[in-house]
């Protein structure tokens, strides 16, 4: 169990650092900050397992799972920030408040409760081997209410993360929203073996833990993905922008080409009206339509010079 | 200490991969790869190392030595990447044949010696015991000329990964050189106290091991803030660019309005010098000209609208990739 817990504790460590170093950049990405927390508990939570399982006392054990509940409880608060951010969906108020209020009343009963949420009574150790290496397992007594309470606010935490997935899916965001999907479902199951090793008086390694472990690691290739994709869009949108600023250069340089064309046919339409001959005193001027024509044209011809030379073709 | 090895790989294995999945994109993010390959290595390393800590005679450490050396050169060789993409410094080319060189030398070396060139003469497994009462095997040797030599070279590839940093400062990169600078010197004390270890005597664990579980999470972070940092500037060109096609635009519309209000003018022109011809036969060598010139504005009015033919297509999709 030691190398497989290590290796998680190192995963998420490090998951932690980079989508935090990802997050905290500006503007500050929520998503990736509050996945960076997530993991950042995660990480502690692994390491108390591992304490768990070299515990020689009842009473080290309760501590042990009082503190990776602790941790829990920080994963679960980031997941609330997290899932709203990620899958831009909006839950409602009601529901929001009612979770940190369930988190909160679960953080002081975790705190008060003498063997905390996890355990109703004290556990019964017992001393094992997996693949070779030996391990303190623990035998839990039947779950009371507040163990019931714990499971029932994880199982609907999770349905309604599993929604906010589906909506994402529906949505169009169907890679992000399958992967969170597919993620929650490990969690779950693997959250379910722990119950059912509970509930049997089971003495084999606690899994839950392992669902995270994944939850994390394909949430943050994903959330990796995600920031890929994103810089691959913006590098694509220059590339179009850029190719159609070129076009526009080329357009303004072929206009000024004719700017410098248009100076000549306009004077002379200029000196043939001065040299036309005008009407006689009460005759008014014959010319004047052509005259009021021609000084258009050399209006427009202003307007047009007016136009700035653009520096950047 | 196996915990914190095992911890190093989960983190090395991880960072390999997040890295990697950044990396490869259009176009490719070399540092971001080369990185991902360092750590990929990193994680191979801190295996073969694991296999000889836990190894319960000589044979059994020796293929893993030979595989740590072979590990370990292209772990030069991958590390010689990332500083060059992370650096943006043209390395000479001596310099990069010399690299190479060393690094075919110690990889040949796992193939010609019996436990790669890490490895001197009287080779024997020693156990170490640890702060947690269990025991792990080093394997010690007398060290000769080779030795000396592999060891240099790996600190010597990291030191340049020092002088990098200090030329990334100068150039104003500040905390890019900085970070380098801070991540690549630990290593190299690392490796240089683990040949003073080996030259001694001493039976303490590779304190290079522990630099390079800083190198990864340390670069990791600072790879993390250029990857913001230059997606930020990709965002900050789109905006500049978007904005100078928007005033292009303005005035290809602008010439365009132009043209349209030559019309009207021009058709007037047009028909009373027509009408004046008729009228004024004596004219007619004055007006000649005068409609000639009518007919040139006419002809330079259609141009205009040719060439805003493509402006138009342009206009009428901007961003579209946005």
């Amino acid at each position: 169990m030691t190398p497989v817990l290590c290796v998680a504790l190192g995963m998420a460590i490090s998951a932690a650092v980079l989508h935090g170093a990802l997050g905290l950049g500006r503007p500050i990405a929520r998503t990736y900050l509050s996945f960076a927390f997530i993991m950042a508990c995660l990480a502690p939570h692994l390491y108390f397992e591992l304490e768990l399982y070299r515990v020689t006392t009842p009473e080290a054990a309760v501590a042990a799972v009082r503190y990776q509940l602790f941790c829990m409880f920080g994963v679960f608060a980031g997941v609330l920030v997290f899932i709203p951010a990620y899958t831009r969906v909006r839950l409602p108020r009601l529901v929001v408040a009612a979770y940190w209020s369930g988190l909160a009343l679960l953080f002081v009963a975790n705190l008060w409760a003498p063997y905390g949420v996890w355990l109703s009574g004290p556990p019964t150790l017992v001393r094992s081997t997996f693949r070779g290496e030996p391990y303190t397992g623990m035998i839990v007594p039947p779950m009371g209410p507040l163990q019931v309470a714990l499971v029932l606010y994880y199982t609907s935490y999770l349905v309604i993360a599993f929604g906010c997935a589906v909506s994402m899916y529906r949505r169009g965001a169907r890679q992000a929203g399958l992967a969170l999907a597919v993620a929650l479902v490990l969690v779950f199951a693997f959250a379910v073996v722990d119950v059912v090793r509970d509930s049997v008086g089971g003495a084999w390694p606690y899994v839950s833990e392992f669902g995270l472990v994944s939850w994390g690691v394909v949430m943050s290739v994903q959330l990796a993905f995600a920031v890929r994709a994103q810089a691959e869009a913006v590098v694509r949108a220059v590339e179009r922008i850029e190719a159609q600023r070129v076009q526009l250069c080329a357009i303004l340089a072929a206009l000024r080409t004719l700017d410098h064309d248009l100076d000549r046919p306009l004077r002379t339409l200029e000196q043939g009206l001065a040299a036309l001959p005008a009407g006689g005193p009460g005759q008014g001027d014959p010319l004047g339509r052509e005259r009021r024509a021609v000084t258009r044209l050399g209006e427009l011809r202003r307007t047009w010079r007016l136009a700035p030379s653009p520096s950047e073709c | 200490m196996t915990f914190v090895v095992w911890t190093a790989i989960g983190m090395s294995v991880s960072t390999g991969l997040l890295h990697a999945v950044l990396g490869l994109r259009r176009p490719w993010h070399a540092t971001s790869l080369a990185f991902a390959v360092v750590m990929a290595l990193q994680a191979a390393w801190y295996f073969c190392g694991l296999q000889i800590y836990e190894a319960t005679s000589l044979a059994a450490a020796a293929p893993w030595a030979r595989r740590l050396t072979v590990v370990v050169a292209l772990g030069m060789a991958a590390f010689g990447w990332f500083l060059a993409a992370y650096a943006r410094i043209a390395i000479p080319r001596p310099l990069i044949a010399l690299h190479v060189a060393g690094v075919v030398a110690m990889a040949a070396s796992a193939v010609v010696t019996p436990m790669g060139a890490g490895v001197g003469a009287a080779p024997r497994l020693t156990g170490v015991a640890m702060l947690d009462d269990g025991v792990v095997h080093i394997i010690e040797s007398d060290l000769g000329v080779v030795q000396v030599a592999f060891f240099g070279f790996v600190a010597l590839t990291f030191a340049a990964g020092v002088v990098l940093g200090i030329q990334l400062y100068r150039r104003g990169e500040r905390r890019r050189g900085l970070f380098l600078s801070a991540v690549t010197a630990p290593v190299v004390i690392g490796v240089g106290l683990d040949l003073v270890r080996d030259l001694m005597g001493g039976t303490w664990l590779d304190l290079s091991e522990l630099g390079a579980v800083s190198l990864s999470l340390v670069m990791s972070i600072q790879l993390g803030l250029d990857f913001r940092a230059d997606d930020r500037k990709l965002a900050a060109t789109l905006a500049g660019v978007a904005q100078r096609t928007a005033e292009l635009s303005a005035m290809v519309e602008a010439a365009l309005e132009v043209r349209d209000r030559l019309n009207t003018p021009l058709q007037n022109l047009e028909l009373g010098l027509a009408m004046r011809a008729e009228d004024a036969p004596a004219e007619r060598a004055t007006l000649a000209p005068m409609q000639a010139a009518v007919v040139e504005l006419a002809e330079l009015g259609r141009a205009v609208e040719r060439s805003l033919a493509g402006g138009r297509v342009a206009l009428a999709h901007p961003e579209a990739d946005r």
